[in-house]
């Protein structure tokens, strides 16, 4: 029996592995297309990959990464015009079946937004439950406030206990 | 001449491992093709891991395919992988090459060359060396095509 056991807690930690990068490398594609998108700088998402992967792996796994969102705004305001948030949800029943990432269904939305006014920038912030391992590099901060005008979600994505979702919302200019 | 193919299985994977094994993997086809320059070939994925591993997270490159003149490695990256698949890297034909290799071509077809010169990560002539180039080439139109719904 303790065979059986051991080979049941490979099994799933195997599952739980598998989800948690699968995850990672969608929600890691769709920053860089929604920057692509949106024509934003993206030096300051490449600077932040390493330390975003490496700190969802760790949030994922222990099941406290509630959300990551890419924040738009002119920096001297105090509103957002764009809210790209994935949010994450977990389960204990592992599901086989993969969902991935809905790049294509982000590109073809992207293509019916206007463009962003002239000096519009962003910054990633992380949400994650009380109690969440602290990972050195993240320092806390208050998302501007926004006034939604549009909401899109998108398709769900993941594998086994992990799923994840793309919502954009729209603010106002002011 | 031998054409070998290999897979790479990405969506779970992390784009660490895959660079680790695609770059393992182009040394030993190295050794089996007794490339006389595999330190340096080493030394140009060693100089390319931040710019591989960026286009593997935006899921970009299509196809990986290593030029030896007298023999060719062709790896196709595979973003529809299921959880259970493997990669394939059964390179052995490789030991069947009986002239050294005097250059090593690696080339890597992009889905998307736009996003690619968005995101930096065009400028890979600056990695050639002596006896090894570096390229970029755009996917097939057809290819192109067929991975759109």
């Amino acid at each position: 029996m303790p065979v059986v056991v051991r080979d049941n807690v490979r099994v799933d930690t195997n599952i739980l592995l598998k989800a948690v990068t699968m995850v990672v490398n969608c929600v890691m594609e769709l920053l860089l297309e929604i920057v692509f998108q949106r024509r934003l700088d993206p030096a300051y998402l490449l600077g932040l990959r390493k330390l975003l992967e490496d700190s969802m792996y760790i949030w994922l796994h222990e099941r406290t990464l509630e959300g990551v969102l890419l924040e738009v705004s002119l920096p001297e305001s105090q509103n957002a015009l764009e809210n790209w948030e994935v949010v994450f949800a977990y389960s204990d029943d592992p599901d086989a079946t993969v969902k991935r990432a809905p790049t294509e269904e982000l590109k073809h939305f992207a293509a019916t937004l206007k463009g962003l006014p002239p000096g519009s920038a962003y910054r990633v912030l992380v949400r994650v439950a009380p109690g969440a391992k602290v990972v050195p590099g993240w320092a806390s901060a208050t998302r501007k406030n926004i006034n939604p005008t549009v909401e899109k979600h998108f398709g769900q994505f993941g594998y086994g206990t992990i799923n994840g979702q793309l919502r954009y919302t729209a603010g106002i200019v002011e | 001449m031998p054409e070998v193919n290999a897979t790479l299985c990405l969506p779970f994977r992390q784009p660490e491992h895959t660079v680790t094994v695609l770059t393992g993997t182009i040394i030993e086809a190295c050794k089996r093709t007794c490339f006389r320059y595999e330190e340096e070939t080493a030394q140009v994925l060693g100089a390319m891991v931040d710019i591989l591993e960026l286009l593997l997270s935006a899921n970009l490159i299509d196809t990986i395919s290593v030029d030896f003149g007298v023999a060719s490695l062709q790896f196709t990256l595979r973003s529809d992988a299921s959880p259970e698949d493997e990669d394939e890297l059964d390179i052995e034909l490789l030991d069947l090459v009986l002239e050294p290799p005097a250059t090593c071509v690696i080339t890597l077809t992009l889905a998307d060359p736009d996003k690619a010169a968005f995101l930096n990560c065009a400028d890979l002539e600056q990695y050639e060396t002596e006896h090894v180039s570096v390229s970029l080439s755009p996917a097939p139109e057809d290819a192109a095509e067929e991975g759109e719904e």
